[in-house]
């Protein structure tokens, strides 16, 4: 008797640690589907492959730890970014705190929110193992966090910007403008090392 | 001209199609016959179209695995403090039942009456909700009250 009374029991807690693993192949579907696409993401916004891949799987960690809170009306890749731009603003932070030498590369305007040195752009010869897409990788790189964030959701990812708001958590029309002075940055970057290389050739 | 400066700054959203009809119009007339907010206009597409048409970056083979191990490893999804707060329930009220248990057979030792055996009961022995049937004592029904799982 005492043996049937703990079977049910155990029975009766059991199935609230089997919740979590029900989930799971869900998740490891939805990973499979999205990994390569929010792979490009992470790249963009990182610029370097190692950091790419751990930015990635931050995301995932989190994004499973959160899975019971995913609103299954909102496409997975969007709460997907959702929770990777976040992690990659607090990234970027964390290392621009550490950092105390500022660097002299102009981004063109620089009336961001909160105006922040890339850690990564300051480390000019970082390397960079995308060679066809180069120069314009290193005009992300030197990008307001903010600006490159929404750019490559706009134009990598092609995603409306109502969908953009919906992922920094921000207005359409704050989307919008980053959007503009981030293709601007972009522009100027280019512009200013097409220059450099000039100098260096005549020189 | 003053009408560029507000132009310029809706060039992008143009280039996205993302203005309303008539900054639409706006913008599209002014380009037209600007030849300063014209060029920035291209300026701005070829950024876009550069963007657009970056090499894909192929990552490496093993990522996935790589990934997913971790994800796997590191969090059986964490207990909100809201499910530890109801396994913490659960315990409080398994062992609420137990010392129920003993205590109901307790009692009927104590009236001289021996408890059923579980095996002696198949319904028991099929998963029904009835813990304890102390024949004659408890009808059916109640200790199934003390077994109904919570929520
Ligand atoms: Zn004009």
């Amino acid at each position: 008797m005492k043996q049937g009374v703990v079977g049910v029991i155990v029975s009766w807690v059991k199935p609230k640690a089997g919740d979590a693993e029900s989930r799971r192949p869900l998740f490891e579907k939805l990973m499979a589907n999205s990994y390569q696409q929010a792979f490009q993401m992470a790249y963009r916004f990182t610029s370097n492959r190692a950091e790419a891949e751990d930015l990635l799987q931050e995301t995932y960690i989190r994004a499973y730890r959160y899975f019971h809170r995913y609103d299954e009306a909102l496409p997975f890749t969007a709460w997907l970014y959702r929770i990777m731009t976040n992690l990659h603003i607090d990234n970027v932070r964390r290392t621009s705190r550490l950092k105390t030498v500022s660097i002299d590369q102009p981004v063109g305007e620089s009336s961001s929110a909160w105006d922040l040195e890339d850690s990564d752009a300051a480390r000019g010869d970082q390397k960079i193992d995308d060679t066809l897409g180069e120069p314009l990788q290193r005009a992300l790189q030197a990008m307001t966090p903010d600006f490159r964030m929404a750019v490559v959701l706009a134009d990598v990812e092609g995603l409306s910007y109502e969908e953009i708001a919906t992922i920094m958590d921000t207005s359409v029309g704050t989307v919008r403008s980053r959007i503009h002075r981030g293709r601007k940055q972009i522009r100027e970057h280019l512009e200013h090392l097409s220059g450099v290389e000039h100098q260096g050739v005549t020189e | 001209m003053n009408s560029c400066f507000r132009v310029k700054n809706l060039l992008s959203a143009y280039l996205d199609r993302e203005l309303t009809g008539e900054e639409m119009l706006l913008v599209r007339d002014h380009v037209c016959q600007c030849a300063e907010c014209s060029a920035e206009f291209e300026e701005l597409r070829w950024v876009k179209s550069s963007l657009l048409t970056m090499p894909m970056v192929e990552p490496s083979d093993d990522l996935l695995d790589r990934v997913k191990g971790a994800v796997f490893a590191v969090v059986a999804p964490v207990p909100t403090a809201e499910t530890r707060r109801k396994s913490i329930a659960t315990i409080g009220m398994a062992a609420a039942m137990l010392f129920l248990v003993f205590a109901v057979m307790r009692w009927v030792e104590v009236q001289g009456q021996s408890p059923i055996v579980a095996g002696d009961r198949s319904d028991f022995a099929q998963g029904q909700d009835t813990v304890v049937d102390v024949r004659g004592s408890y009808s059916p029904g109640s200790p199934v009250m003390l077994v109904s799982a919570p929520e």
